[in-house]
């Protein structure tokens, strides 16, 4: 009961200070009985005390600091070599883990303008933006049951409310209410559709910016339409949706990176298969 | 209780470990950096997306050959096509499914149980790749469901070791990394640029079916800034889930904010709205505890594709004339007994006792019980309805191209079409969509719309509704351009609370605006049969529930089952102001407002319909199986509670 704790939050504590001090690793783990408490460490050590807890350690905590780490750098070379790293499973996993993720950073560290420009014109259709448009409408509502829209009372009363507009009448003040409101901003077409029916995003595509138009039908009844201003589509600039871009590209890359890496590990080691491998496809198929 | 402090300390190990993985990573800044959004309204518009979606991380998932990830469900959810099985010889699925109508949010909500076990499972080399449980989980199947899935129905679920190791440990440092990918593909497909497109909600389910009675909730965050997600292995009572999303969110200092949307009491025996208190408990320990639950959990899912749970005639406890629309999609099938006041087991394979407590109606009056009792309304729900799709295809709600919900449960016609005996496939239903009414398409404005209950659920269509409630609307608030501005001036919208009463006045008014769904050019919507206002309320005691037709025409509207040709008839837009007639100020009331299409085929009749000669399974003929629907919107109530 209480080995398997212990083991698991040494590797914890293992892997911390592996991460402070991993470039120095190359260096401490040469043949030889010697344990180097460098400059550089020490720093490391520092640093991340402060990050914990806000503040640079004082002298006694710092000596603290070290003398856990040389301890633990103690622990973790025995244990290496009487090989528990390779019977638990918690570390195996986790170093299992550590190489993938060093396969994929090996690339997808930083993606500069140019990586980005081209993975944006390849994929141009996933962040293609329709164009868009800002407008506000007053609604004059069928009579409810009664027959096609703009063919009662619904279209006299649609022009005596226009004529009103251009004489200058508060928009907010005429008409009846619409549950989705009076006014949508930035919308595409497909939204607009989605809002009003289908067709009234091109009913409106043509009319004039800034100026009240000819009653328009929506499915749900007549709407004088003044549009504020549109905003033309495609692909926009990489500079306004970098991070985007870059999360997609991370992700091609990631899943392409690793692809390669293991292709390469395969290469240069000797699989050999004494299972029935028949129905190992479906089983390694990740989720 | 020694075990699950035990393994939470493994899993805070786990965290730690992840927090030292991702060291060298920027903290997020307290406050999210990103460009205001173009179609910002102080008004609010309306958005609708799918808060119930499983993919291939789900372990009830992936042993049906399920293979999407959040990655690709977030694709779907904006529009691009996913490949669902069977699967064919390269393991991909072999049928192609898209959205003609992209989503507006979306949340990915696997199943928190179990996401290292499968991907333990999964992954050769790890932990218990080689044991026989994972042999098992990998040949899938319901045995490989049953494999780890049986645990949600123990009192006392364990992990299992061969797999975990003897603590359980090796499968939450496994279980880190999944959520990890949950959380970046959240992030990742989470639209941060002035388009405000498309909203993610990072989100997992915790998965409680004790004795057989679904306790499930969808745990849905704010933000990216997220606990480790809460299981029912290590926290197998809801109090327990709660505590820990205080403890590890609410209460953690860093920002963190959670709500749970409780799922599917239609299959909990009464267990999963039911409002207990620790024995000896004083009234204000009482009301603590009712308050937390209402703050945490101020939404259930009224639809998805295991049924509806709005309401049910006939069960004990309350009072009113039958109400003919409660016979919609319905999970349970008879004949079952009435749990009365307490419960049962069972209810996932259809067994054990009813509650009123399994539908929604009955756990709103429940709710109104204990404030009259404790000044205290555990339950103010507010609702919503999702898909629960377990294929990674959120809001695939339409009926005619409906191609399942689970893998290769029934990704088959004839599978879909089966209809022999409880919890076929023809009990079934593609899902519901949830509909939010935000200033903006961002997380921010979505979950705080989803905290303060702006919200309704739609069994499919996307239909608009708006609803506000208050003292002083007048008779022609239908006709009034400003009703939007005067609708928050003067009242609340779905989900409030009634302000105080004025005392000129002698009743609550609700305004209710109805569209249809337009639908799109090849695929039209139905059109609106009426406007429905439901009542609950206290009568000195007595819980009372009654219906009333506030607009649109009972009975209108024809469709034919073989052709699935409409007659056209409907409404395309219905407002209408209503003055409660049976209003008293002294009872404790809620009204919410339903909205009934004509009706259409529902997906089996699309589906038999579309058979070929001599393919036609027999449930196409079934007189049992029900082959037209009203489809409808349900919105959050609003509450009405008496001055002390």
């Amino acid at each position: 009961m209480s080995r398997a704790p212990t083991l698991a939050r040494l590797a914890g504590r293992l892997l911390v200070a592996g991460l402070v001090a991993w470039a120095a690793y190359d260096r401490l783990l040469a043949p030889g009985d010697r344990i180097v408490v460098s400059e550089e460490l020490r720093a490391g050590l520092r640093a991340d005390h402060h990050r914990r807890t806000g503040r640079p350690p004082s002298a006694a905590e710092e000596a603290a600091l070290v003398d856990t780490w040389i301890e633990d750098e103690l622990l973790y070379r025995e244990a290496l070599a009487l090989g528990l790293d390779r019977r638990d499973v918690v570390v195996r996993r986790r170093l299992v883990q550590s190489m993938g993720f060093l396969l994929e950073e090996d690339t997808a560290r930083a993606p500069d303008d140019d990586a980005l420009q081209a993975y944006l014109t390849t994929h141009a259709e996933r962040f293609a933006t329709a164009p868009s448009v800002t407008f506000e409408h007053v609604f004059v509502r069928a009579n409810p049951g009664q027959g096609v829209i703009g063919e009662g009372d619904d279209a006299e009363r649609a022009r005596t409310l226009r004529a009103e507009l251009d004489a200058g009448a508060d928009p907010a003040h005429l008409g009846d209410p619409l549950a989705r409101g009076a006014r949508m901003a930035g919308r595409t077409p497909a939204e607009i559709d989605g809002a009003f029916g289908p067709g009234f995003a091109a009913r409106i595509a043509t009319l004039p910016v800034d100026a009240w138009s000819e009653p328009v039908p929506s499915s749900f009844g007549l709407h004088l339409v003044r549009v504020v201003r549109r905003e033309p589509g495609g692909v926009p600039e990489l500079a306004t949706i970098r991070e985007a871009v870059a999360a997609d590209w991370r992700h091609a890359q990631r899943e392409a990176a690793r692809r390669r890496g293991i292709a390469q590990l395969r290469q240069r080691h000797d699989v050999v298969r004494e299972d029935d491998a028949s129905g190992s496809a479906r089983a390694s198929e990740l989720p | 209780m020694r075990r699950s402090q035990r393994v939470r300390g493994a899993a805070a190990l786990a965290a730690s470990l992840l927090v030292a993985a991702c060291a060298d990573r920027a903290p997020a800044p307290p406050v999210e950096q990103r460009e205001p959004c173009a179609d910002g309204s102080a008004l609010r518009n309306l958005y609708f997306g799918d808060l119930h979606v499983h993919t291939a991380y789900s372990f009830d998932a992936h042993v049906f050959d399920v293979r999407a990830t959040p990655v690709d469900a977030y694709r779907f959810a904006r529009g691009e096509p996913l490949a669902l099985p069977p699967l064919g010889p390269d393991g991909r699925g072999t049928q192609e499914l898209r959205l003609d109508r992209p989503l507006d949010f979306a949340a990915v909500t696997d199943h928190s149980e179990f996401l290292g076990e499968v991907e333990s499972c999964l992954v050769p080399g790890s932990t218990g790749y080689d044991e026989p449980a994972c042999a098992a989980f990998r040949a899938g199947g319901g045995a490989g469901q049953a494999v780890f899935g049986v645990q949600t129905t123990s009192p006392d679920p364990e992990r299992d070791a061969t797999v975990c190791g003897p603590d359980g440990n090796a499968c939450l440092v496994q279980a880190s990394a999944v959520w990890r990918r949950t959380i970046d593909a959240a992030n990742d497909a989470y639209d941060r640029t002035s388009r405000c497109s498309f909203t993610t909600l990072v989100g997992y389910e915790y998965t409680a079916n004790t004795g057989g009675s679904s306790q499930h909730r969808n745990v849905l965050f704010a933000s990216d800034r997220v606990p480790p997600p809460t299981t029912y292995v290590e926290q197998p009572t809801s109090e327990g889930l709660w505590r820990e999303l205080r403890a590890t969110c609410l209460d953690a200092g860093t920002g963190c904010d959670v709500l749970a949307i409780p799922h599917n009491p239609n299959q909990s025996n009464g267990r999963l709205l039911r409002v207990e208190y620790a024995p000896g408990s004083t009234l204000d320990e009482q009301r603590a505890q009712a308050a937390a639950r209402a703050a945490i959990e101020p939404l259930v899912e009224i639809f998805q594709h295991k049924g509806e749970s709005e309401c049910l005639s006939g069960l004990s406890g309350a009072l009113g004339d039958a109400d003919e629309a409660c016979g919609f999609e319905k999970l349970r099938t008879p004949p079952f007994d009435d749990c009365g006041d307490g419960v049962g087991a069972g209810g996932t394979g259809n067994g054990g006792c009813v509650s009123r407590r399994d539908y929604v109606r009955g756990a709103l009056l429940e709710g109104l019980a204990e404030d009259a009792r404790l000044g205290v309304n555990p339950l103010p729900l507010g609702v919503v309805a999702s898909t629960d799709t377990h294929n990674g295809t959120p809001g695939a709600v339409d009926e005619r191209t409906f191609l399942g919900h689970r893998g290769s449960v029934d990704d088959m016609a004839d599978e879909r079409l089966a209809s022999e005996g409880a919890r076929s496939g023809t009990t079934f239903n593609p899902g519901g969509l949830a509909a939010v009414w935000a200033e903006e398409n961002t997380r921010e404005a979505i979950f705080a719309a989803l905290a303060r209950r702006e919200v309704y659920g739609t069994s499919g269509p996307r239909i608009a509704l708006r609803v506000f409630a208050g003292w002083s609307f007048g008779a022609d608030a239908c006709s009034d351009p400003g009703l939007l501005q005067a609708g928050y001036d003067l009242g609340v919208p779905m989900g409030g609370v009634l302000p105080t009463r004025d005392d000129a006045a002698s009743a609550p008014v609700i305004v209710v605006s109805a569209l249809r769904d337009a639908g799109t050019a090849a695929r039209p919507g139905a059109r609106l049969e009426r406007v429905q206002i439901v009542k609950g309320w206290l009568d000195g005691g007595i819980a009372r529930e009654r219906v009333y037709d506030v607009a649109g025409q009972a009975g209108v509207g024809r469709v034919d089952a073989a052709t699935c040709a409409t007659d056209g008839a409907g409404f395309d837009e219905l407002c209408t102001v209503w003055r409660d007639p049976d209003f008293d100020p002294a009872q404790h009331a809620f009204w919410y407002v339903r909205v009934l299409e004509v009706p259409t085929c529902r997906w089996n009749a699309w589906a038999c319909r579309d058979a070929a000669d001599g393919a036609r399974p027999a449930s196409c003929d079934d007189p049992a199986v029900p082959k037209t629907i009203r489809e409808r919107a349900w919105s959050s109530p609003v509450f009405y509670r008496p001055e002390p």
